[in-house]
Order: structure tokens, then sequence, then C-alpha cells
């Protein structure tokens, strides 16, 4: 439900779906999750498609002059945004669950529960 | 050695594209090639912006890189109608060794160059 006073919703599901390097969406998904979770909306990342190279470990953008972005999933996770990877398309890239970044509050859903989470959102988008 | 040129039409920043021409063009010119021109089309002609500011030291400013290259004698040239479509319609705004040329600089930089390269779409 919309916060009635403040017009803001209660739940956001924002889905990545981009390749970590070559644009800047989702360097900048990550402003917007702490954003909306620092104004108190319930906020769950979900990494999906080419996203999911963004949990690799040992990445090594300097040579692009980026900043490595799987430092920034666990200031997510501090600032209580809830991060989902989707299996199928970590299986379709040959990614084991092991080759990500460790951290115990990231979750693995199918597509099946992405569903559920996007029914039960106020609000959800693509970034 | 040889001669290249390069056409970009995406802006600062959304895209790698910017980066990977400044590069380009630095590479080249070490490997001894003459960069002829860079020319910005499009939402290419917002990297030229002079007033970018990537608020902090430590991000990289694309328009001090492409002034950067400018001064390597690399001519970096805007399309004027693009630009002027975006709100840049003084050269007074555009970077250092920037400045305005129509499509028709465009096709003498594709008719003098060996080599002409296009960063375009994301």
């Amino acid at each position: 439900m919309f916060d009635e006073e403040n017009k803001l919703p209660e739940s956001v599901v924002i889905l990545f779906r981009n390749a970590p390097y070559g644009t800047v969406f989702n360097a900048e998904g990550f402003r917007v999750c702490t954003g909306l979770t620092a104004l108190d909306v319930e906020t769950q990342a979900v990494f999906l498609d080419d996203a999911v190279y963004t949990l690799l470990k040992g990445q090594m953008p300097e040579e692009i002059h980026m900043g490595d972005l799987s430092k920034g999933i666990a200031p997510m996770i501090e600032f209580e945004v809830s991060v989902y990877v989707i299996k199928e398309s970590l299986d379709e890239r040959g990614i084991n669950e092991d080759e990500l970044i460790e951290n115990d509050e990231i979750q693995f859903i199918s597509k099946g529960e992405l569903s559920k989470l996007i029914a039960e959102a106020d609000a959800t988008f693509s970034i | 050695m040889g001669t290249l040129s390069i056409l970009l039409t995406t802006g600062p920043y959304t895209s790698q594209n910017t980066d990977t021409v400044i590069e380009i063009a630095r590479a080249a010119v070490r490997k001894g090639h003459e960069v002829i021109g860079i020319y910005l089309f499009m939402d290419g002609v917002l990297n030229a912006n002079k007033d970018i500011d990537s608020l902090s030291e430590e991000e990289r400013n694309i328009a001090r890189l492409l002034e950067e290259l400018a001064t390597m004698n690399i001519p970096i040239f805007i399309c004027p109608v693009c630009a002027h479509f975006r709100g840049i319609k003084d050269e007074k705004i555009l970077i250092e060794g920037g400045s305005f040329d129509g499509l028709g600089g465009l096709s003498e930089l594709v008719l003098d160059s060996d080599r002409f390269l296009v960063f375009s779409g994301y």
C-alpha cells in the first residue's frame, strides 16, 4: 500500500538486468536502492540476466577506470536492501554460487519466486 | 602510419563509449597514428560541455579528458545543429579545443581518414 501522507510506496522491487560495466545503469541502480531504503521504503534488488555478473568475485575494472561494483553489494545489504539473485540466470551463464561474493544475506531464488516478489510489491521497475 | 577519425553519438557517463573513444585516440597517437578528428554527433555533443562537473576528484571528468586530447592536436568537432537542439547554442559553452562544424566537416573526416570508427548505441 502507498503511504498516504508521504505518497511513497511501502515496498519496491528493482530489477537489475544489465552487465555491470559498459553502462552506468547498475551503479545508478545501487544509488536508487540506497535512496529508497533511506526513505524507509522496503527495497528489494533483484539481479537477473547479465546483471548476475555484478556479483562475481575477482573483478578487475581498474583498467577501465571504474570501481568494483561487487563491493557495492555489502553496503546495500547494510542499508537493509534485500538482495536476490535469479538462479536461472546463473545456470544459463554457467556460473556457480561459489563464484559469487560471499554474503549470507544474498538470497538465490527462481523466476517463479520472482513473480511472487513482484506481485507482492507496490511497484517494480527495471534499471 | 595511418589516419583515424571517430564518430561518437552517445553522451557522457551513461555508457562507456566516450571513455573508449578517449582510450582509442590516446592509443592510436601512442602507436604513431594521426587522429584527424573526433566528431560529436547527436547526444555525443553533450560530452563537449565545458561545465561538466564530476563532483569528485576521484571521478573522471570527461570534459577535461577531451580537452587533453585536444592538446594532443586531436581536433574535436561538434555538430552545431545537434548542439542547438540540446541547448548548446554558443561556442563559449564548449570545451577548450572544441569547435562547431557541420556535417560537411564530418564528410571530410570520412574521406580523409584511412579508418573511420563509429561509437553509437549502448
